[in-house]
């Protein structure tokens, strides 16, 4: 099992990792109040995605990160892609775990080029690596317009 | 027209990139089908009957001539040289090959065209009004947000695996030409007392196997709401739509399922929750694209549109017909009868005075519907950029617009039409139809519709021709996904499969604009060759109730299904 954090950096970690913290899975506890209640006293979340299809897990830690009650650490583990890396981090997450079967799968060299992609432009404000968003980085240039 | 600026072109450039070491991935074997399908979807390509099916995106329907004149390179270079217009504004392409897809995305790039989700289970194309900006009845230019939210809703990281496709439709105007209540979610921009747009906020509407006309779940939603808003409503259909069964994925049932209240309060929890911040720079980019949506001049001149429209005398409040007597200023007997049927049947009320909105049939009597050769697409972007400031427009029934003609060219410019085939004068008249693509070319299809459309356009047509019926919608679909929007069309047509026999079933009275409504279903299901002559007698009972302007909606509102249920199985009557 491995630890891809936002950061960039990677780090190996045990079978169990992704168990530790509470584990809030995505396709069957979405934002109840049993889920708040169990996050109260914790300060790691890991969030469980079902399967590369469902993206629940997106909206889970987005919400999470958004809340101005859960102020700890955000995980994902469960099934996931490059691509979703990606998308995770976008989200906010602070870290993806990957089990040893995605990770030999799509290889070393794809995680990292996910991890660290060239270019990351969105629209809208992500806080990953505090890039500024197109729409953030056309404002001086739409004043200059008026 | 929006034009891209260099960050939406590297977005654009970015992705092709990375689509062409997809592909390369896929055609050498390191990945399989089952792991490249979510990618190709992403991007747009689909695997139909015989081929590779690539979906290209039109944002809120509108092309340049050059994007016309790329549309038509790939047609010719890449497919079979023709394209589908399809009711989402967009354009498909049947019979590209997967080693070509990635250079097909690079010509896109180059006149900022893209193919970015236009399938998956994600946001989908955003459409609007094809009259967008110049409709003589509207309140607010709908393309500005339009854009805004085009660019929201691209490669957002939280909406990229939704439970299902979502489709956004907004309208300027309180005349729906976008079918706003029958999207997922429709956005009716207006004016409130003080003059500032505001947003009425529709979800839940849809067709498919469930139809569904959506319910207002908040109204008057300001500008500066609306985008953390939209979030919300998405990220609680993200959590809570349903995921065992796609047929119950979208948010039609979500929203039947637990009620309006229910939605709404979930929604108004997840906007609180949604740190605002994020959205501080909306409002700036909002007026920045009202600016890069750069009018032709003649509508420059005018200082304030609205307040002309609503004063002047020129508006013709019933934009769907301008009587041809005003647009040409001379009796008709001066004009040879083809060219007058073209006036009184293609063209629209236009806000400015000197200028009509014309639109362009793609629906030639015995053609596929929404089809257009390369050859025409060249000929409408030279026409456009005779006629209409080089710009085109993609309308939700398949059609073509031309937004800005001068009415002084209106002659020669049908004259022009008619040289390419382009001057069908059947816009809202039955032979108009919308159909899907039906056992022809798609996998899901149980019957054929194109065939069928051909057959009723060729029935019809004499008919519609001689009487002088208001606007009658015919819509086709082959299977009950109801990709031709049957529910909603006046005279709706379902071909379905019974014991390897195409059926078709026939709802009447669905109707798609503001007031929106899903068909009656008739009786028992017709033969192929029943259909045509079944249409013709719904046709005639229409005439012989119908009042004086009356279009076809609000006729079998008033008089019910009876007389047209028993139009249709007429013989049967007799004989029972």
């Amino acid at each position: 099992m491995r630890l891809l954090k936002a950061d960039g950096t990677i780090h190996k970690v045990g079978a169990n990792a992704a168990e530790s913290g509470v584990v809030l899975n995505a396709d069957s506890m979405v934002n109840s109040d049993e889920w708040r209640q169990s996050l109260v006293s914790t300060d790691v979340a890991v969030v469980n995605f079902a399967s590369v299809a469902d993206g629940r897990g997106f909206s889970v830690v987005a919400e999470l990160r958004e809340d101005s009650q859960y102020t700890g650490q955000i995980y994902a583990s469960g099934s996931t892609n490059p691509e979703q890396l990606t998308l995770a981090f976008q989200c906010d997450c602070d870290g993806v775990f990957i089990d040893d079967n995605s990770w030999q799968r799509y290889g070393e060299q794809t995680w990292k080029a996910a991890l660290n992609p060239d270019v990351r432009h969105s629209y809208l404000r992500y806080r990953w690596h505090a890039v500024a968003s197109i729409w953030e980085q056309r404002q001086p240039v739409s004043e200059n317009n008026r | 027209m929006y034009q891209y600026d260099e960050f939406d072109q590297q977005l654009v450039d970015q992705r092709s990139d990375e689509f062409r070491q997809q592909v390369k991935r896929r055609l050498s074997g390191a990945i399989s089908e089952e792991e490249f399908k979510p990618v190709r979807l992403m991007n747009g390509l689909y695997l139909q009957l015989h081929a590779y099916m690539l979906r290209v995106a039109i944002p809120y329907g509108v092309l340049s001539s050059a994007q016309m004149r790329k549309l038509a390179y790939i047609a010719d270079r890449y497919d079979r040289g023709y394209g589908h217009f399809t009711t989402r504004q967009n354009i498909q392409f049947n019979w590209p090959s997967l080693v070509d897809t990635p250079d097909i995305l690079d010509k896109l790039a180059s006149v900022q065209m893209h193919a970015i989700q236009t399938s998956g289970n994600c946001i989908r194309n955003i459409t609007t009004d094809p009259f967008a900006g110049v409709a003589a009845d509207e309140a607010v230019d709908p393309r500005p947000l339009a854009e805004l939210l085009r660019q929201w809703s691209t490669l957002h990281p939280e909406f990229r695996y939704l439970p299902r496709k979502f489709k956004f439709a907004i309208t300027g105007s309180e005349r729906d030409r976008a079918a706003i209540k029958v999207h997922d979610i429709g956005l009716q921009l207006k004016r409130d007392t003080n003059d500032n747009v505001v947003v009425d906020v529709w979800a839940g509407g849809g067709q498919g196997r469930t139809p569904k006309i959506a319910q207002c779940i908040s109204k008057d939603v300001s500008l500066q709401e609306l985008l953390p808003y939209l979030e919300a409503l998405m990220r609680v259909y993200n959590q809570h739509g349903r995921r065992d069964n796609k047929y119950k994925a979208r948010i039609k049932i979500l929203l039947a399922e637990i009620g309006l209240p229910a939605l709404q309060e979930e929604v108004e929890k997840a906007f609180n929750i949604i740190d605002r911040s994020r959205f501080a720079s909306v409002a700036a980019e909002l007026a920045r694209l009202s600016k890069r949506f750069i009018a032709p001049a003649y509508l420059q001149k005018i200082a304030d549109i609205r307040t002309r429209v609503a004063t002047s005398e020129t508006v013709v409040n019933d934009v769907i017909k301008v009587p041809a007597s005003e647009l040409i200023g001379t009796h008709p007997s001066s004009v040879s009868a083809e060219y007058w049927r073209w006036l009184s049947r293609n063209i629209r009320a236009h806000r400015h005075i000197e200028h009509a909105i014309v639109v362009i049939s793609l629906k030639p009597i015995g053609g596929i519907p929404g089809d257009a050769s390369a050859e025409q697409m060249r000929a409408l972007a030279d026409i456009a950029d005779e006629f209409s400031s080089g710009e085109l427009r993609i309308t939700h029934r398949q059609n073509v617009v031309l937004p800005h003609v001068r009415k002084d060219t209106l002659e020669t410019l049908w004259q022009r039409l008619t040289d390419a085939g382009l001057a069908t004068s059947n816009v809202d008249l039955p032979s108009d139809i919308i159909a899907c693509p039906g056992m022809d070319y798609c996998a899901l299809a149980t019957a054929r519709s194109i065939p069928v459309a051909q057959e009723i356009a060729r029935t019809i047509r004499a008919k519609e021709q001689s009487a002088s019926p208001g606007a009658v919608s015919v819509n086709i679909s082959g299977c009950i996904n109801a990709c031709a929007h049957h529910h909603v069309a006046n005279i709706g047509i379902l071909g379905l499969d019974r014991n390897g026999v195409e059926n078709y079933q026939i709802t009447l009275g669905g109707r798609s604009d503001e007031n929106a409504r899903v068909g009656e279903r008739m009786g028992r299901g017709l033969l192929a060759e029943e259909i045509g002559p079944a249409v013709e007698r719904i046709f005639d009972t229409y005439m012989d109730a119908r009042l004086p302007d009356e279009d076809f909606g609000d006729t079998y509102q008033r008089v019910g299904k009876a007389p047209f249920k028993q139009a249709i199985y007429r013989e049967e009557n007799a004989t029972a």
